[in-house]
């Protein structure tokens, strides 16, 4: 059977207060029952200092801290080379995309109002400025009645090792701008009840599956979080 | 109890959790948590029957903090939509410079799940302990190391100043990296426009282990760049006031021991 090593004794030291307190009052004793180097147990006996040796070292070979391919270098990897017609993976096979949410409200026969909402994605080249694109559009006839403000966001694409050691990627948004455009609502009687701006991201975490709710969240999130940033 | 409760988990794990904070620990299903302690996830293990790490998810080398943020908080909203309550534990004191919580609790709101804050203690907790500082006396001016350069606010040389996150300034992208000295250019030319380079600052790293208390060295400011390998993300810098500012108001400070003058500011009982 394997002794406790380095790390189970800083483990224990934080989980288990009655052996701190063993540790504080009898450092050698409490030591007895470790599998430590020499120098460890040196660096054990100086305290302060010497402890903070080993709880960075600890620290730097823990298998929770694995990083990303490319981490820890002072220059990116050079980019891959793009798929014909495509911009091509950026530095640390980075994808930027440009994604246009659209919402639209219906009435129903039963004069129940409906959401409706569609999303349009573009690739961007690795240097280019999305506001000097064309936004990504849909089509028409995917969203009946009136349209509501639009969502744009500009999502960069990353391979996440730490998420999914598999090959994983991890969707992170650089950019949330809402409102931007749109077809312009029917003005507003006093007795009309004004949609928070919010409200159809809302609908959707409301609405979605366990398993597509976090896709909605992210929405939301940036959505929340952009509005704080123009407030 | 709340949907979420943001819980501060303290500087040091295990020690400074408050008896509030593990009471809600022990309710929640899940913590979700962001601490890069060596020993948190045992730790919370003992307490939670589920505690999960959402730094190594969220934090890349090289890679921006603020979409991690946001990860975070999507993370922590679709647990507590689909098991609540959970908790979102983070070291130090919840609200002292953690962006996530503040969003958590906002897209909490436009969700209708109740959040509760438990406070925990906070580096500067830690720092006052450490140096012996009370905040009351002098009062205590506090920057944020970036945003004191972004925004080139004046500091006042006359009252004592924290510049917190000294050792990620002038960057928004996470690393693990020791810095250059190149880094602390800038806010040495500032801070040297209100102290003169042999004015001390004391840079403090408050205790993250039983076995490591919390530590402080002392240098002079114009000297900071040399201290550039030692300044890393979770070092605070106290910078001590150059002068005491004189009293201005004498006639108020006369009146300080005056009875009269406390029966006109009061009732009689």
């Amino acid at each position: 059977m394997r002794r406790p090593g380095l790390r189970d004794l800083l483990e224990r030291l934080v989980v288990d207060r009655g052996f701190l307190a063993a540790f504080q009052s009898d450092p050698e004793g409490t030591l007895e029952a470790f599998d430590l180097t020499d120098r460890q147990r040196g660096l054990l006996r100086d305290g302060g200092d010497g402890a903070r040796i080993l709880l960075a070292e600890a620290f730097a070979k823990s298998p929770k801290q694995d990083t990303p391919p490319g981490a820890g270098k002072d220059e990116p990897p050079p980019p891959s080379p793009g798929t014909a017609g495509f911009p091509g993976p950026g530095p640390e096979g980075q994808i930027r995309l440009l994604a246009r949410l659209m919402f639209s409200v219906a009435g129903t026969d039963a004069g129940q109002a409906q959401l409706h909402y569609a999303a349009a994605l573009s690739m961007l080249p690795p240097d280019a400025d999305p506001a000097a694109l064309p936004t990504p559009d849909a089509d028409p006839s995917l969203l009946p009645g009136d349209r509501l403000n639009d969502a744009l966001f500009e999502l960069k694409v990353v391979p996440h090792l730490a998420l999914n050691p598999a090959g994983g990627f991890q969707v992170t948004c650089l950019q949330a701008t809402l409102p931007v455009t749109g077809k312009p609502v029917a003005p507003q009687t006093p007795e009309d009840t004004q949609p928070a701006p919010m409200e159809p991201l809302l609908a959707a975490v409301r609405q979605a599956s366990p398993a597509d709710r976090r896709a909605a969240l992210q929405a939301l999130v940036a959505a929340i979080d952009g509005e704080a940033d123009h407030g | 109890m709340a949907d979420i409760a943001i819980i501060g988990l303290g500087i040091l794990p295990g020690g400074h959790l408050t008896r509030e904070a593990e009471d809600a620990l022990r309710r929640c299903n899940e913590v979700l948590y962001l601490d890069a302690g060596i020993a948190t996830q045992a730790w919370l293990a003992t307490l939670c029957p589920k505690a999960t790490s959402l730094f190594d998810t969220t934090y890349a080398e090289g890679q921006p903090r603020l979409p991690g943020y946001r990860d975070m908080t999507v993370r922590v909203l679709d647990a507590a939509m689909d098991h609540a309550p959970v908790g979102f534990a983070i070291a130090g004191h919840p609200t002292v410079g953690v962006t996530a919580s503040g969003l958590v609790s906002r897209a909490a709101a436009r969700l209708g799940l109740e959040v509760a804050v438990l406070p925990g203690i906070s580096a500067m907790d830690s720092l006052c302990a450490h140096l012996m500082l009370d905040p009351v006396v002098e009062g205590l001016q506090m920057f944020e190391a970036t945003d004191l350069l972004l925004r080139r606010r004046p500091v006042h040389n006359d009252m004592p100043a924290l510049v917190w996150q000294v050792g990620t300034v002038e960057s928004r992208l996470y690393t693990a990296n020791p810095s250059r000295p190149e880094r602390f250019a800038r806010l040495r030319t500032h801070l040297l426009t209100f102290y003169p380079p042999e004015h001390p600052a004391t840079a403090v790293h408050a205790a993250p282990h039983p076995l490591v208390p919390t530590s402080s060295w002392t240098f002079p400011l114009g000297g900071i760049e040399a201290e550039a390998e030692r300044l890393h993300a979770a070092i605070t810098l106290y910078i001590p006031p150059l002068t005491r500012r004189p009293i201005a108001d004498t006639g108020l400070l006369a009146d300080l021991d005056r009875p009269e003058h406390l029966r006109r500011m009061t009732r009689s009982g």
